[in-house]
């Protein structure tokens, strides 16, 4: 075996001089002749930059034509090419704990002008370095197989449909536990041919139910949640039951909800002939508006833009993104229904960030539909008329409108519901209270089993609800299906030394460590000794500083190279 | 019987003169804060004595207190562990954990009479590396006011 | 307050308690007892298990002896799937050493009923069996008696074991139930003590009737004398101890007799480890690691690593030290353990405001931390 003395290690060290940038302070000559003086060493040699190129063929090319069988890289700090270099020499067959990385720049060459102390020093790290990867073991990358691939989705708007869809053509048993008593949410009774900015085809839900892979849960709510990635034990409460659920993974999908405008008195919600974009499109969709005290076809409409949104003070501070693209083509629908009817559309500034935008917009004005900066003061009721107060920046001027028919465009908000799983999962929110900082953070949750689809992100449209949702599930597909390689640095357990005393168990920040049953076969004695859950372990060490025994070690980072090191250092 | 003069002991395995003594302090970094704190200094180009040896482990949370106590049984003359501030840890709390750790390792080598500050637990950022510099620096010129880590005399440890 | 019952003395205090035992096995609140017995040459007094009646041939919880600390045996009898109900008699220092087992997920108290007994101390165990074997029938009660009376020569002029000079925890209230004789008239009862539901339900099991008497004056009069002479004992040990290790000087000169046995190690009842990590391959050098290091040395003291050992060892172990200085009497070359032990202990304890085996909630200062804490550390 490896790291005992049975075996002579075979080292080759390799000096890079960081094109030129060390060896001015450090006399290398000097460092590298007392480095051959080492009987482990079988190769000493020198590169001008070894993250370069040439510079790795050149590594490769080493390794491969000498007997050396773990390395020592002296050169800059490997907080900056440790992986380009271990990925390089792995590559040429040595594995990445057999690799050593010594940095003499910054912390030599740099900072000790005495050519004879900064050498001296260098001397002691590289051979500190020697004797560390001497006691090095190979370790291959692990495979973890999950034990739970079934996902939870939680939320059956489009975004969880359509990632229950994906998940499924992956093979993927799914559960989606929805709090309303249909499938759908917005998406399906808005007209996302019209409203979108590309061609959306709405995901068949039918499609979804025939399929024995889903299992749908309406009326249900999550109301706790255990476990870790491939072992997930979910609490579901319904309406008349509660269950656990035992799952691999999580999708949060659990969408936005419309800012609730009658928060805004001056806009007086509760008028009968005030309503909410929503609304109107329920209209839209049937071809005809009517006004609803009256049933008569209007014939003056005001939309009023950012209800709820970018405002502080009595809304939200975002912007929802997509009310603006909205009204635009619901003012134009209006225009091609009744050509008549006067619209406007009141607005701060348009905001349509999807590209296709400004073509919408021109075609409007096209038809007629009059655009007007400016905020919307108030809605007053005059008799059985509305009349819109509202400043017009463009004239300067303050204006009264009057009209049949005022359509509030109300902007996307959190939903409660993802502010409680974002608790039981312990996941921050971000300030709007949306899940929006795991947009770019994907490793780090699909590594503890969670993704997060939809306007539960943040405001956004169908359109990019439905590419999204298909984003978030593609790597826990990934990892439901084939599992998926575990950390390279992390904690292996000796478990005939394990004692099962636990406090590794209690130390692991990611509740890494379970304990798991046995018996002993001679003794009978039936005893729980810890285990290391790859798929959470992060490599921190914890365990290895807690457990008195030694039991669990650190990959690359073990007792015995480290004390090893501590010996040759001194 | 005629016996030559048995050198003293601490002749046998300490060099070390008084006045011209170099220290030899051993530093175990964290990988997320202070080793690259010290990175910073090496970029910054601070200047700080050569005595002090790094050790790169991935958390203080890692660093068992046996390194600790080999070290300076080994004769390292004063130790460092040095990672995130409280609350910063790349692991959540590997630090608070090292806190612990190091207390007791501390209280009871004082009780054996080994100066409290030859261990040293010190919180520093990756962006400080004008305070890894000042550590070092300062650990030095303390070290070499103790003098040599007395377990040096001691062959037979 | 504890529930209790006095315990009316028939014959003399032995036999009282072996009936005693024998009615918890007669009327099912015991599958086994785990309890000490004088072996039947009288030399030595033993932990024995006992099952039946019959077993409880020579009860003897108050024997002037302690052969190993008992901890491991509820270590070695209970495990995840234990259900049978089991019953100690410990004495207070194996008991404090098995809540720290406990702490340390090593025993299964479930269905265990902790018994203790009032401690006046014992003797290092070669002088009490050549003790035992010089003096007839009866010497635990002559030596009670004596001790009671106090006095210089009350141990025939032989000294406790230093653990149990400066013993800070004579007598146990935490246990389920005590057995109480320290400043009582033993030739006529004994007090026993329910110090938990369990311990009260037990009692009931056998048919005590439990009051709420207070202690008799003459008991806290002794208990206050008791704790007295330890304390300064205590404090007069720690001192010494600490003025001949006070620097790594004094501290080899108390090493230099280590034959690196580890006995210290394997008798501890603390030491719970499958294989300790000083003794594991994590530590031993290879030959050319070995060789090496007289060339760095210059001189290596063989075989390697004692101090290593001893510092490490106390580092892992000092939080949960109970001072029952099983590791003192077990070294053959007589090294100072319980004192150092002791004395450092105490310091490292009192870090985190902990007493070893005092209680059953108070978290193990190794398995847990603070966030603010220490800050001058
Ligand atoms: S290395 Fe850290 S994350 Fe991994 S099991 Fe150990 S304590 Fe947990
Ligand atoms: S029992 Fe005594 S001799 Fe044996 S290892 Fe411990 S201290 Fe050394
Ligand atoms: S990672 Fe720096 S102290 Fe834990």
């Amino acid at each position: 075996m490896r790291g005992t003395s049975s075996r002579k290690p075979k080292i080759g060290v390799f000096f890079c001089t960081c094109k030129g940038s060390i060896g001015k302070n450090v006399d290398l000559n000097e460092l590298e002749s007392r480095v051959k003086e080492n009987p482990d060493v079988v190769l000493c040699i020198r590169h001008d930059k070894l993250c370069e190129k040439d510079g790795q063929a050149f590594l490769k090319d080493q390794i491969s034509n000498t007997d050396v069988d773990r390395i020592v890289l002296v050169g800059c700090t490997p907080r900056t090419y440790e992986e380009v270099i271990n990925k390089g020499a792995l590559e040429a067959g040595i594995n990445r704990h057999l690799v050593e990385h010594v940095n003499i720049r910054e912390l030599c060459e740099w900072i000790h002008p005495d050519e004879k102390s900064a050498t001296e020093k260098a001397v002691f790290l590289v051979l500190g370095s020697i004797a560390r990867v001497a006691f090095a073991q190979e370790v291959l990358d692990k495979q973890v197989i999950l034990k739970n691939n079934n996902v939870l989705i939680i939320g059956g708007g489009i975004a969880g449909i359509t990632s229950a869809l994906e998940l499924i053509k992956n093979e993927i048993s799914v559960h989606l536990v929805e709090k309303t008593d249909k499938l759908g949410g917005r998406a399906y009774e808005l007209d996302t041919q019209r409203l979108s900015e590309e061609d959306v085809i709405l995901p068949n839900i039918n499609e979804l139910i025939k399929s024995d892979k889903f299992h749908v849960m309406l009326e249900s709510e999550v109301v706790d949640v255990n476990g870790t990635l491939g072992d997930y034990k979910v609490k579901i409460a319904s309406k008349d039951k509660e269950e656990e659920l035992d799952v691999g993974a999580i999708v949060i999908a659990t969408g936005s909800e419309l800012f609730d405008a009658i928060r805004i008195l001056e806009y007086k919600y509760d008028d009968a002939d005030v309503i909410d974009f929503f609304e109107l499109e329920k209209m839209l969709v049937k071809d005809e508006v009517k006004v609803p005290s009256s049933g008569e076809i209007p014939k003056r409409i005001n939309f009023i833009q950012c209800v709820g949104s970018r405002d502080e003070n009595k809304g939200n501070a975002h912007c929802s993104l997509v009310c603006c693209t909205y009204a635009i083509k619901q003012a134009a629908k209006i225009k091609i229904l009744y050509p008549d009817t006067e619209v406007y559309i009141h607005y701060m500034d348009l905001r349509g960030p999807e590209c296709g935008f400004e073509e919408y917009f021109l075609d409007a004005q096209k038809k007629g539909v009059n655009f007007i900066r400016g905020r919307v003061a108030e809605i007053q009721k005059d008799g059985k008329n509305l009349i819109l107060r509202t400043e017009h920046i463009e004239l300067g001027d303050i204006m009264s409108l009057p009209s049949d028919l005022v359509v509030l465009s109300v902007g996307q908000q959190a939903s409660v519901e993802t502010q409680k799983l974002a608790d039981m999962v312990h996941l921050p929110l971000d300030k709007d209270g949306f899940l929006g900082y795991y947009n770019d953070r994907f490793e780090i949750l699909d590594r503890r089993g969670i993704s997060i689809a939809g306007c539960a992100q943040g405001p956004r449209g169908v359109a990019r609800s439905i590419s999204d949702a298909k984003k978030a599930v593609r790597e826990i597909a990934g990892i439901m299906k084939k599992g998926f390689t575990a950390r390279s640095i992390h904690s292996v357990i000796d478990e005939t030394r394990c004692a099962g005393c636990r406090i590794c168990e209690e130390l692991c920040p990611y509740e890494a460590i379970y304990m798991k049953n046995v018996k002993d076969h001679v003794t009978e004695e039936s005893r729980l000794i810890s285990s290391v859950n790859l798929a959470v372990c992060q490599g921190c060490g914890a365990c290895a500083m807690a457990c008195p025994g030694g039991v669990p070690q650190l990959i690359g980072y073990s007792n015995k190279e480290i004390l090893a090191q501590i010996d040759e250092l001194i | 019987m005629v016996t030559e003069a048995q050198p003293k002991e601490n002749e046998v395995v300490s060099d070390d003169k008084e006045g011209d003594f170099e220290p030899k302090i051993i530093g175990f970094l964290c990988n997320w804060c202070s080793y690259t704190g010290a990175d910073l200094a090496g970029v910054s180009r601070l200047q700080y004595p050569p005595n002090f040896i790094p050790i790169r482990v991935m958390c203080t949370g890692a660093v068992d207190p046996v390194y600790v106590i080999k070290a300076l049984l080994e004769g390292a003359d004063s130790v460092l562990v040095a990672g995130c501030h409280p609350g910063d840890c790349h692991y959540l709390s590997g630090n608070f954990k090292a806190r612990r750790r190091i207390a007791i390792l501390k209280k009871l080598l004082e009780n054996l009479g080994l100066e409290e500050r030859r261990i040293r637990l010190e919180w520093i950022s990756a962006s400080e590396g004008q305070k890894f510099a000042d550590t070092v620096n300062e650990m030095v010129k303390e070290t070499k006011k103790m003098g040599p880590n007395p377990i040096k005399k001691e062959w037979d440890i | 307050m504890s529930k209790n019952v006095r315990l009316n003395v028939e014959e003399d205090l032995l036999s009282t308690v072996n009936e005693l035992f024998k009615k918890m096995l007669e009327k099912d609140a015991a599958d086994v007892l785990i309890v000490p017995q004088d072996v039947p040459s009288g030399a030595c007094t033993v932990q024995t298990l006992v099952r039946y009646p019959a077993g409880l041939r020579a009860l003897n919880p108050f024997a002037f002896v302690l052969p190993s600390n008992s901890a491991d045996i509820l270590v070695k009898t209970t495990d995840q799937a234990s259900q049978e109900r089991i019953v100690v008699v410990f004495r207070p220092c194996e008991l404090r050493a098995v809540f720290e087992l406990a702490k340390l997920n090593q025993i299964n108290l479930d269905n265990v009923t902790l018994i203790s007994v009032d401690c006046l101390g014992t003797l290092p165990v070669p002088e009490y069996v050549e003790l035992a074997q010089k003096s007839e029938n009866g010497l635990t009660m002559k030596l009670l008696f004596d001790v009671q009376k106090g006095g210089k020569e009350s141990l025939l002029g032989l000294d406790l074991r230093s653990a149990c000079q400066i013993c800070e925890l004579p007598v146990m209230d935490n246990a389920d139930v005590s057995i109480c004789t320290i400043g009582l008239n033993l030739q006529k009862e004994v007090l026993l003590k329910a110090n938990t539901p369990k311990g009260e339900e037990f009692l009931g099991a056998i048919g005590m009737e439990l009051s709420e008497e207070e202690d008799p004056e003459s008991r806290k009069k002794a208990l206050e004398q008791l704790f007295k002479v330890k304390a300064e004992a205590r404090e007069k040990l720690d001192a010494q101890v600490k003025e001949e290790v006070k620097d790594i000087a004094g501290y080899m000169t108390v090493l230099a007799s280590c034959i690196n046995c580890h006995n210290c190690m394997k008798v501890c009842p603390i030491c719970y480890c499958k294989e300790c990590f000083f003794d594991s391959d994590i530590l031993k050098p290879s030959p050319k690691q070995l060789l090496d290091k007289s060339e760095k040395r210059k001189v290596v003291r063989m075989p390697i690593d004692t101090t290593l050992y001893h510092i490490g060892r106390m580092n892992h172990m000092i939080t949960s030290c109970v001072s029952c200085g099983m590791c003192e009497s077990a070294c053959p070359s007589k090294l100072p353990l319980l004192a150092i032990y002791h004395a450092f202990g105490s310091d490292v304890q009192a870090l985190f405001n902990y007493v070893a085996g005092r209680s059953l909630e108070e978290e193990l200062p190794l398995a847990t931390f603070k966030e603010e804490e220490l800050e001058s550390a």
